[in-house]
Order: structure tokens, then sequence, then C-alpha cells
């Protein structure tokens, strides 16, 4: 667990997210204009304003593309091939996409697959999400 | 007007057993002596790829020391986005003469993957990609591979084609790292996948190596003429967004959509004025990516497109003709300008096309930022 990529979490502009995956809610941060921006950045990249508040965003989504994974020298992920990595378009007024690991059959990846957010621990503090199928019970326990 | 004077370079192999100095110092003094220039004429320097600085390649080749350097962005647009800041060195009346230099043992020492660690947008490649897995870049371009052989029937089949042309094309080249290596489709599918759709062949070389440029004004009539390969246009862009993939509005528009109709518009010319490309062949679907994206056949179609036939030595559009960074070796793009040189030269030995007039040449970063330069030979 100690070799695990474990984001630093007090990141000024992600620690917001981070607090939200600990209480299993996707967070993303709007302006004062309420545009949603993905991934977080300091100012909107729509109208430039500042980013102010964070907002809970629905946590179904359609995959927009994938790979899975058969040979990397990262670690621990080595341990764990092949798996299926993949962006996610949330179900959303605005375009928003999100990397995560699908936790889906190897043969199911196909672009549109409807998937539902789901999240699990890493280490003892982290809490990351995952996508599974919507129905379907997660197969990662712990990363 | 400005255009490469001089190329050299080293051994392309797996473990050169030498220092970055000593590979610098090589290819440098090969491209001086082609150039017919000694070290005391160089005033410009650019260090290409991020693994050795200015002073080390001052020091290495026995420079002047007082000279004008910039420094692009690590990655695989840097070679050619050397070519637009070195004439602008010279345009600008600060270097008459300028080396631009590339030497890395990336077999060896400078892993493809641990550059990684000093990409742009590294907060989100620490908070939002790493943590998933999602940690090279295999694995982040199979994903724009895999949505457009959704969108628009791209197939395994054709990307092999890029592949199989690449080695063939090294067949002929006895400084490729894979001269020798016979590549067939049966070899192709039966090679381990390393991120899907993309197997071991899809994926280029690691290389130690080294290879110098140099640029200077200079004139086409005269002496020069047969030696002297004008830069006609190189012009640089970067994608919406610049340091992030996942959110980009269009995946497809990368800094080459910006970057070629600049650059077609600089030159004269077109897509069909170009007798053959040197397309930044990191995986095999790059190269039909750009191969759309630089207007040589429409969005889509770049499958269909490599399948024809039309990107091998007798299509209409021959591309890496050296075998490229697939099967002649990774020297970050550098090694598609010094083929450009040698094919307009008439110098291209065994894989020499008849008489090409231009020759387009595209760089392909990290994230995207992409480049294209148009060279003009002798016979144009």
């Amino acid at each position: 667990m100690s070799e695990y990529p474990i984001p630093d979490t007090s990141h000024p502009d992600f620690a917001p997210f981070w607090r939200g995956c600990l209480e299993h809610r996707l967070l993303v941060p709007a302006c004062a204009a309420g545009h949603l921006n993905w991934p977080p950045r300091p100012v909107c990249q729509v109208c430039h304003d500042c980013i102010g508040p964070w907002v809970e965003v629905n946590g179904r989504g359609r995959l927009y593309s994938w790979t899975v994974v058969h040979r990397t020298k990262a670690q621990p992920f080595s341990a764990q091939v092949p798996y299926v990595v993949g962006v996610i378009e949330l179900m959303s007024t605005t375009v928003l996409r999100m990397l995560g690991r699908c936790d889906i059959g190897l043969d199911a990846a196909r672009i549109g697959l409807e998937l539902v957010v789901d999240f699990v621990k890493i280490g003892t503090s982290v809490t990351i999400p995952v996508w599974r199928q919507a129905g379907k019970p997660s197969q990662i326990q712990n990363c | 007007m400005i255009g490469i004077i001089g190329i050299g370079q080293t051994l392309f192999q797996r473990r050169s057993g030498r220092s970055l100095q000593s590979l610098v110092a090589e290819a440098t003094r090969r491209a001086l002596e082609d150039a017919g220039l000694r070290p005391a004429e160089v005033d410009g320097i650019i260090p290409v790829g991020g693994y050795i600085h200015v002073e080390d390649i001052l020091a290495a080749a026995d420079l002047p020391l007082q000279v004008a350097d910039a420094t692009p962005a690590p990655g695989g647009n840097a070679a050619v986005e050397s070519l637009r800041i070195g004439s602008a060195l010279i345009q600008s009346g600060q270097a008459h003469v300028v080396l631009i230099v590339l030497a890395k043992n990336g077999s060896s020492v400078n892993r493809i993957g641990d550059r990684v660690g000093i990409l742009p947008g590294q907060q989100f490649r620490t908070q939002l990609e790493r943590p998933h897995g999602w940690t090279a870049p295999v694995e982040w371009y199979a994903m724009i591979c895999r949505r457009h052989m959704a969108e628009y029937g791209t197939t395994k089949a054709q990307l092999a084609e890029v592949s199989l042309a690449a080695y063939a094309f090294a067949q002929g080249n006895p400084n490729a790292m894979q001269f020798g290596t016979v590549l067939t489709r049966e070899k192709y599918e039966a090679a381990p996948m390393i991120a899907d759709p993309y197997q071991l062949y899809d994926c280029c070389q690691e290389t130690d190596g080294a290879v110098a440029i140099l640029i200077a004004a200079g004139s086409r009539d005269g002496d020069q003429l047969r030696r002297f390969i004008e830069l006609m246009a190189v012009v640089s862009g970067r994608p919406r967004s610049p340091d992030d993939l996942t959110n980009r509005p269009d995946w497809y528009e990368i800094g080459l959509s910006y970057a070629a109709p600049t650059a077609y518009e600089r030159a004269s010319l077109g897509p069909d004025d170009v007798d053959a490309a040197m397309i930044y062949d990191c995986f095999t679907f790059e190269v039909i990516h750009q191969l759309e994206v630089a207007g040589f056949c429409r969005c889509g179609e770049g499958g269909r497109f490599v399948a024809s036939g039309a990107i091998g030595p007798d299509g209409s559009l021959p591309v890496n003709t050296h075998g490229g960074l697939l099967a002649e070796g990774h020297m970050t793009g550098m090694n598609h300008i010094t083929e450009a040189v040698r094919q307009l030269r008439g110098e291209a030995g065994r894989n020499q096309l008849d008489r090409p007039r231009h020759i387009a040449v595209t760089g392909w970063g990290d994230w995207g930022d992409g480049s294209l330069a148009l060279l003009r030979g002798p016979s144009a």
C-alpha cells in the first residue's frame, strides 16, 4: 500500500473534491455565475471568474472512451493488470468528464456504457471514486 | 530565407554505454562537417528534449561560449518547434548559425516513463490520473484511438498498416534500430497487448543516441543549391485545453489543427503539393490522427487512407521513409527532420523517393501541442 500514488488531498485546487469523496459525494467547482468546471482550476474556464462554491453532481455517466491496461511498470498497478480505465461523461447539462477505474468485465467496455459512481478507500484516509455498471455490485473492495 | 545547412547523428541503439556529452559531441561534429563549418561559426544553441543543457553542449562540442540560446518545452513537439525558434533567433539578428541538438539515453537511462513526472498539468496527473492507474503516454493516447475507432470505424488492421509500413521502410535504412527485423501481420497480431488497442508494435522504440541540425540564412542559388533545404514555414499550436485531455471539447483537435492551416498559407502550399510526410509516430494511431489533421485526408478517413497503400514507397504520400519512431528510433522527432533533409537532397539511400520537392514534418507533444514544418528541396 505504501507504493500507492495517494494524492495530496490538501492541495488547494482539489481539497473540496477529496472531502466530498469521504462523504461519497461527487463535488465539482462552480463559479459565481454557476458554470461547472472539471478538472478543477483556480478560475472558471467559461467566464474566467474565480472559482467559488463546490456543488454536488449526479454520479451517473456514460463511458466516453476507455483502455484496458495490460502492462505497466507503475506500482501497485502492475500487480492489478489487466484493468479498465475509462473517461466517464457525467449525465449533466454541462459536459463534465471524469477519469476513473471501471469495475466492469474486460469485454463489457464499450463507448456509451452506462456507469454509476462508487467509492473505495485507498490507504487509511483517502477515498477515491470508481465506476461500475448500474445494478451490479462492486468487485473492487480496496485498491 | 532560412534553411537547414547541416545534419549529423550518432548510432541509434539500445545501450550506448556513452555519456550524453559524448553523444552531443559526435552528432555536432558530424553536422558541422556536413555543413562545412567550424565550431567557432556557431552562435546560437537550442537544446532539445530536456535531457541536456546549453552549457553541456557548449563544453562537449567546444563551441563559442557567447551564444544566443532558447529552450523549447520538452516533449515530442520540441524538434519542429526548435526550427521555429531557431529561425526567430536568426531573423531577429541574434544568431547566424543555430545548432539544434538532442541527445538522450532513452533506452538505457532516460526512459519515457520517467519524463511523465515533469509534464505540464502535474496537478491533474497526481490528483486525478495516477491514483486510477492511468500513468503513461501509451494509456493516454490509447483512449483517443479507442474513441476514433468507435466514431469512425477505424480498425486494428488499419493500425497495423502504419506499423508494417514503418518496419518495411526500416529494412532500407541500415541506421534503423529495427533494420533486419521483418514484421509480418501475424507477428503484429501475436504481440503482447500493452494498453488496448495498443500492442507492442503499435508503440515506438526507446533509443540511445543524438541528432544535430544546423540552420542558417542562405539561398538556393550557386554552390549551396544541392544542400540548402529551405524552411518554407514552421508553425506550432496547442489544443484546448493545453494541460488536460479528458475534458477537451474535441478530442481530435490538437496543436497541429491550428498550426497546419497557417503553415500552408505562409508557404503558399496545400497538402496536395506535399510529396512525402514525416509524421510524429509515438503510436500507430497518432499517424492516422495527424494525417487527418494536417489535411492529407478527411477527418475520419485516416484509417482507410493508410490501408490504401498511400503511405508506402509507391503511395501518393510516403510517410516516415526512415522507419520513424516506430522502427528507426525515438529521437523525439529530430530524426524526422533529418530524414526529410536526406530525401530532399537525394541522399536517402535505398529509401530514396523520386525527386520529392516538398516534405511536411509534424511534431506532437505530450498533451497534444503540435507543429507543422514545410521544407523545400533544391529540385522544387
